[in-house]
């Protein structure tokens, strides 16, 4: 019988999964507090910001770390491992869509620009500019987009990024360096940074 | 490199860049305009960043809650004796917490403070040093006559015995049993007379068993005897020294 009380707080994501397998129901909160919200955005920017189907990802994705938490290999980063599982789900999900192929110019039905649920549009002046940021933003290719949220959005490393993608650290850079360029140059009419 | 080019992006406008980081960053951003379109993108990524915050609704952790549950019997099947341990010990809540401890540290306390709420009649000590012996009032009657026979033979006969014992030593003459009581008939010398039946008989009862004094010596009458010390008559203690 522990004398103390465990803190859960200051434990890491491996420990947390390893109370998980021992059964440790307060270790699965606390990663759930850590994960559930940074993970709905990530399938919200991945899945063209369908609400619906981010949240089932996410209980899709922890109902998997519930069935199988033996499937996390304790020598590897959590956050990595989860990371590439979500991206996984939203490859396979890409797949059975194949709406992202071919599209060049256009929204596709299954974009929604607004999140309703959202407070983002606050000024009239950058209005534009936001829509106009997100909307290159989906237009960019998976691999672009996904290490291009997984770095700036998700605020993993290069390593980090090519564990997850399982790619090498210079293809990250090179992804990286063309969805910005890309990004900046479709943006390029808007100057908000003058107006501010 | 990257992180390093997007913190001098957004700390610096183009101007304040020394020619070694134009020249470090020259693939990312070759004039003015470019460095400006890399700024508005990295500013709105870090706008976005901070308003858009999703969280997940309650029902999406209730229903994994669930899941959890019933993963843990799948695995710990529970038994009906499971649910008393769980009410009194259970596994979410603190240590401290669970009512089985705080009973137990319930108890504890009661156990070590009781003995100091009773500390004061504990102490109360019995003022009684001795006790009186409360005899019944005819043996009461028989002590107190023998006790004056004894006095009165010790005055009788103190100078015979005395000389007697300076001459002779008394020694058992004859031993005759009446009525259950021994009778010794103690030859005391030159005298050689016999115990009279109406003074004073050392005499040995067997069915008496009730005896107050270690000796054992008993006193009286034929009919009535009473145990004595044999310090308090010389004569029958000179005759238990010659007997043994």
């Amino acid at each position: 019988m522990r004398l103390f009380k465990t803190q859960h707080k200051t434990m890491t994501d491996e420990s947390l999964m390893q109370a998980i397998s021992a059964g440790d129901k307060r270790a699965f909160d606390e990663l759930y507090a850590r994960y559930a919200s940074p993970l709905l955005g990530y399938f919200m920017r991945m899945l063209w910001r369908d609400r619906e189907k981010s949240e089932d990802f996410v209980h899709d994705l922890f109902a998997k770390i519930v069935h199988k938490p033996e499937y996390f290999d304790p020598t590897r980063s959590f956050k990595t491992w989860v990371y590439s599982v979500a991206n996984n789900m939203c490859k396979n999900e890409y797949k059975k869509q194949e709406v992202r192929k071919g599209m060049s110019n256009g929204l596709d039905n299954h974009y929604t620009l607004y999140d309703k649920n959202s407070n983002v549009m606050n000024e009239v002046q950058d209005k534009f500019f936001q829509d106009a940021f997100q909307k290159s933003l989906y237009d960019l290719d998976d691999k672009h987009k996904e290490a291009f949220s997984l770095r700036h959005l998700e605020g993993l490393s290069i390593k980090e990024i090519a564990e997850v993608l399982d790619i090498n650290e210079g293809t990250v850079k090179s992804r990286l360096f063309y969805a910005t360029k890309y990004l900046a140059e479709s943006l390029k009419e808007f100057n908000p940074v003058e107006n501010r | 490199m990257e992180k390093e080019l997007v913190d001098k992006i957004m700390d610096k406008k183009f101007m304040e860049l020394t020619s070694s980081e134009r020249e470090n960053f020259s693939e990312w951003f070759s004039n003015e305009d470019e460095f400006d379109q890399l700024k508005n993108v990295f500013t709105e990524v870090e706008r976005l960043k901070l308003t858009q915050t999703f969280s997940p609704r309650t029902e999406t952790k209730k229903s994994l809650d669930e899941l959890f549950a019933k993963q843990q019997e799948k695995i710990k099947p529970v038994f009906w004796y499971n649910s008393l341990l769980i009410l009194i010990y259970p596994q979410d809540k603190p240590v401290f917490r669970r009512p089985l401890i705080q009973f137990a540290a319930v108890g504890i306390i009661l156990l070590l403070t009781i003995p100091f709420l009773f500390k004061d009649k504990m102490l109360v000590t019995n003022d009684q040093i001795a006790q009186v012996e409360n005899l019944e009032p005819k043996e009461k009657q028989n002590i107190e006559s023998a006790n004056k026979h004894t006095e009165a033979t010790e005055t009788m006969d103190k100078n015979e015995i005395a000389a007697e014992r300076s001459d002779v030593a008394p020694f058992i003459d004859s031993r005759t049993v009446i009525d259950g009581l021994e009778e010794v008939h103690i030859n005391s010398g030159s005298s050689g007379a016999s115990v009279a039946a109406d003074i004073p008989t050392f005499a040995f009862s067997s069915s008496i068993t009730d005896s107050k004094h270690p000796d054992g010596i008993y006193v009286g009458t034929s009919t009535v005897a009473y145990s004595q010390a044999a310090s308090a008559e010389p004569a029958i203690f000179d005759l238990l020294t010659a007997a043994f």
